[in-house]
């Protein structure tokens, strides 16, 4: 840790170090600052115009964080308008007093700023570690070494650094009253303590966990505490739950039977948003790293992927990515690329939709657009007469079929303007009931159920047609274009249900592979099948997410930019923003059915498309990994890549020898990840996952 | 929480698509009617208590998709039911024929203990539209009804609130033999129009 004063700071160095202290929500991102960030060490600007001259030399400090015993920080308070930190040596020398001109700080401001966008939940440390820098000092030395479990609690100012099992007892950082149930089963579960505390690496990753784990805990029991005194509380509920609570039919089932834990979960779900929205943004990404088990073992250091979301391509973008001809000019992979970032502008997707799902080459000119359209229109309108005639109306097949499309065709959405009843100038007895779009849409899946013989019309083909028809009003279009998306949906309506299966095994290996403890708790509960996942995945989301984001949600799969199979991390990132409140509250398939299922239309699509996109990656990172060591183990020798922690050729330990506590420091890289390949095996599955382009 | 002992009837409700199922359980649970649920995707539950023979118990009532494609991945909440409620549309001959390849279906996947004492229970929906439309004669119910084992037979209307809550109620009595210390009343079904509700339909 170093002091330095900002005057001597080359100016154009500053701007960078402001930009690293702002970047604490994000993943350490080493290469940012290659000069400025040795290891072990951090440099910091937190004190830009020190009062008191710090040590040893007249202009600037620094010591190794190993040498340091432990900080007091004294926040801001009303008797003190600056907040101060001391920083005590384990020599027992002390660094004089740094105080915290937070009101000149530009990083400080800027958090400051957003913390006071957003409300504060009742914890007043959130607000307060957002708000001064010695609370953001803390956040950066937790990232790299152990401080304390939370403040000493015989000094509230005291953080011990790396705390010894002395430090322990003598400060008091083990305090029971302050430890939850739930605290104490995930320590329980971790993993055993070890005598090697000075690694900053372990240290690291335990500190994170263990952070994360508090905070969630600590939710989690103000839960708990508040279940069991609800009323008093009402004010302090948010409105929907207030209102909710208040209906006495909740009320019978929260003073009674156990679904009030699905309400709960639904509760504490809401009351983490609330509470810790801005620490989940921080941590979110840092506790899936260390959630992510036998992916994050073989990833050292952890994946630091930046995801930018874009704004969506304009008509204005199209038009220009075209010549005179209408001909696409650039790239097909940069247009998916620029899709699947942002998204295409409603205006566009008539004109766009059609490439996307291979009905339109992308290749064309107009003039041969025009030609293939109107052939479509000719092939399509053929193949609507072949059901059209009075012999084929008077089958069974026909019979059946229709009437299964009618029924269907009439609850789907009907929200929509374009599907909602329409004046009764027909009468209510007139075939679906007299709105035209809804007589298109029959047209459509009847002629879809004669033109593939083999699976014919299966429910579930409605809501996939429905926003193609919304968005391209065009009967023959939407149909080539309907037929085109069924070549990729076809597995899911498969007579045997195979394609269903499959997709359903691999995400729950998905789950064993990136989220061991969720997935036991999936085991525990016998919710392996991931029968709630279903829905998801049968009509790509359609009924989780309102029509918008489903609209924005398949033109962005539609790109197939890392892998087809890309649904499933989706599905992924859906459960993993859920999986703590799962597992804290959720012990049964049915309460964890009746939970996913209430998810539908809460889903943040921005939010999940992010995850999932470092989802995959980082999955795909792993699978490299241990491709990569695989081949190594086979061959019998290391290979100087993958052994950069111990730079030279270190023998590799047998994979029985370091079974029973896999390290993941120095030369222990290459036996870790020997066992973790055999522990967690790339299953063809799960390489099923990956796209064409990785293999 | 509180300390008396809990009893959980579960419930599961199947029949061909568009018979009502999603309806059924809408009117019974939350007293509403909506002709545009969308159709049911996977299952999902609803929870009620009721009160039979002055005990308290909840009832888990699960929705079901009714195309039979997805039957085979939908066995995991069969297990560990109490009562299977067998629907079909009486204006719809087709839905009528299907109970025997739904109640067969069940047996095999749920495998109750005991399925010859297994308890049923079925609905016939739609009473309400116009007779003239009908297709599945009370009596034709009633017959199959008897041969597969004195089931118990109702004809509702989801949208109209018709006999919705009595069916339910003979549904939780029935449930509710499967709870070993359990002595019950069986409330008699109601039917529609009245007549005896054992009475010998034709075995058409």
């Amino acid at each position: 840790m170093a002091w330095v004063p900002e005057t001597a700071i080359p100016r154009d160095e500053l701007d960078t170090y402001i930009r690293v202290d702002a970047s604490l929500d994000e993943p350490l991102n080493v290469s940012m600052t290659p000069t400025l960030l040795l290891p072990a060490w951090k440099d910091s600007v937190y004190d830009q115009t020190a009062d008191a001259s710090p040590g040893r030399s007249e202009d600037d400090a620094c010591c190794r964080l190993e040498a340091i015993r432990s900080m007091k920080l004294y926040p801001p308070s009303l008797s003190q308008w600056d907040g101060s930190m001391v920083i005590v040596l384990k020599d027992g020398t002390a660094w004089p007093q740094l105080w915290f001109h937070d009101e000149e700080s530009r990083n400080v401001i800027a958090s400051s700023a957003a913390a006071a966008a957003t409300t504060t939940g009742e914890d007043g440390e959130v607000a307060e570690h957002q708000q001064w820098g010695g609370a953001s000092v803390i956040c950066w030395l937790r990232r790299l070494v152990q401080v304390g479990n939370d403040r000493s609690p015989k000094d509230p100012h005291l953080f011990v650094v790396n705390p010894t099992a002395e430090d322990e007892l003598e400060f008091g950082l083990e305090l029971g009253e302050e430890e939850t149930a739930d605290e104490k089963r995930r320590r329980d579960s971790d993993e055993p303590p070890d005598g090697i505390a000075g690694d900053p690496m372990v240290n690291t990753l335990k500190d994170i966990k263990w952070n994360v784990m508090a905070r969630f805990s600590r939710v989690s029991y103000f839960t708990r505490t508040m279940t069991g005194n609800v009323c008093p509380l009402m004010p302090y509920m948010p409105t929907a739950l207030r209102s909710t609570y208040q209906e006495a039919l909740i009320q019978d089932i929260c003073d009674d039977y156990s679904s009030a834990y699905v309400y709960l979960a639904k509760w504490a779900s809401d009351a983490s948003k609330h509470h810790e929205r801005d620490q989940m943004e921080m941590s979110q990404w840092r506790l899936e790293q260390t959630e992510l088990g036998a992916a994050f073992e073989v990833l050292n250091p952890p994946p630091s992927f930046l995801v930018h979301r874009t704004s969506p391509v304009t008509v204005e973008q199209w038009r220009a990515w075209m010549d005179d001809t209408g001909a696409l000019t650039v790239d097909v992979a940069i247009i998916k690329k620029a899709i699947f970032s942002g998204g295409i502008e409603p205006a566009l997707r008539p004109s766009v939709w059609p490439f996307l799902l291979g009905v339109l080459p992308w290749t064309s000119t107009e003039a041969e657009r025009a030609e293939i359209t109107s052939n479509n229109r000719q092939s399509y309108e053929k193949l609507k007469a072949q059901w059209q005639t009075t012999e084929a109306k008077s089958t069974d097949d026909y019979i059946e079929q229709s009437h299964r499309i009618e029924k269907d065709v009439l609850r789907t959405d009907r929200q929509l303007p374009i599907y909602a009843n329409q004046r009764k100038s027909n009468g209510a007895s007139a075939f679906l009931e007299g709105n035209p779009h809804l007589s298109t849409l029959h047209a459509i899946l009847m002629t879809y159920n004669y033109y593939n013989v083999g699976h014919g019309y299966v429910q579930g083909m409605s809501d996939l047609l429905s926003p193609l028809y919304a968005v391209l009003q065009d009967e023959s279009m939407a149909f080539w274009c309907f037929a085109s998306f069924m070549q990729r949906m076809e597995r899911n309506f498969s007579t045997d249900q195979t394609g269903m299966r499959h997709q359903l095994v691999a995400l729950a290996q998905l789950i064993q592979f990136m989220k061991p403890r969720f997935y036991k708790h999936l085991e525990r509960t016998d919710s392996l099948h991931l029968f709630f996942c279903f829905r998801w995945l049968l009509i790509w989301f359609k009924r989780e997410l309102k029509f918008d984001d489903c609209k924005r949600l398949w033109e962005i799969l539609w790109t197939d930019r890392y892998s087809k199979e890309f649904p499933i991390f989706i599905a992924l990132a859906i459960l993993d923003q859920h999986d703590v409140v799962i597992m804290d509250h959720l012990k049964r398939f049915d309460e964890i059915l009746k939970y996913v299922n209430d998810l539908a239309m809460t889903i943040n699509l921005e939010k999940t498309l992010v995850l999932a996109e470092k989802l995959y990656r980082t999955f795909e990172k792993a699978v490299h990994i241990l491709d990569e060591q695989g081949s190594i183990v086979l061959s019998g020798q290391a290979s100087p890549k993958s052994t950069a922690a111990s730079g030279d050729d270190a023998p590799l330990l047998p994979a029985s020898s370091s079974s029973s506590s896999p390290r993941i420091s120095g030369e222990w890289v290459n036996a870790s990840t020997t066992t973790m390949a055999s522990m967690y095996p790339v299953t063809d599955e799960l390489r099923s996952l990956l796209g064409d382009s990785d293999a | 929480m509180a300390s008396r002992r809990k009893v959980l009837l579960k419930v599961i409700i199947l029949g061909d698509s568009g018979v009502g199922k999603t309806s059924l359980m809408n009117q019974y649970v939350n007293k509403k009617f909506s002709n545009q649920y969308k159709a049911t995707i996977g299952a999902d539950f609803l929870t009620k208590e009721v009160m039979v023979n002055d005990r308290l118990v909840t009832m888990q009532i699960w929705d079901t998709a009714g195309q039979e494609r997805f039957q085979s991945l939908g066995v995991a909440f069969y297990r560990g039911a109490d009562c299977c409620v067998l629907c079909f549309d009486v204006n719809n001959a087709r839905s009528f024929d299907a109970l025997d390849a739904w109640r067969d279906e069940f047996l095999i996947q749920a495998s109750p203990r005991d399925p010859e004492s297994f308890p049923f229970v079925v609905l016939g929906n739609k009473v309400d539209v116009e007779e003239s439309k009908r297709m599945v004669s009370q009596k034709r119910a009633l017959a199959w009804c008897q041969a597969k084992g004195n089931i118990p037979y109702f004809e509702t209307s989801a949208k109209e609130a018709i006999n919705v809550d009595q069916a339910f109620q003979n549904i939780a009595a029935n449930a509710i033999q499967q709870e070993p210390e359990v002595e019950i009343d069986f409330p008699d079904p109601i039917n529609l129009h009245g007549d005896t509700n054992r009475d010998q339909g034709c075995a058409c």
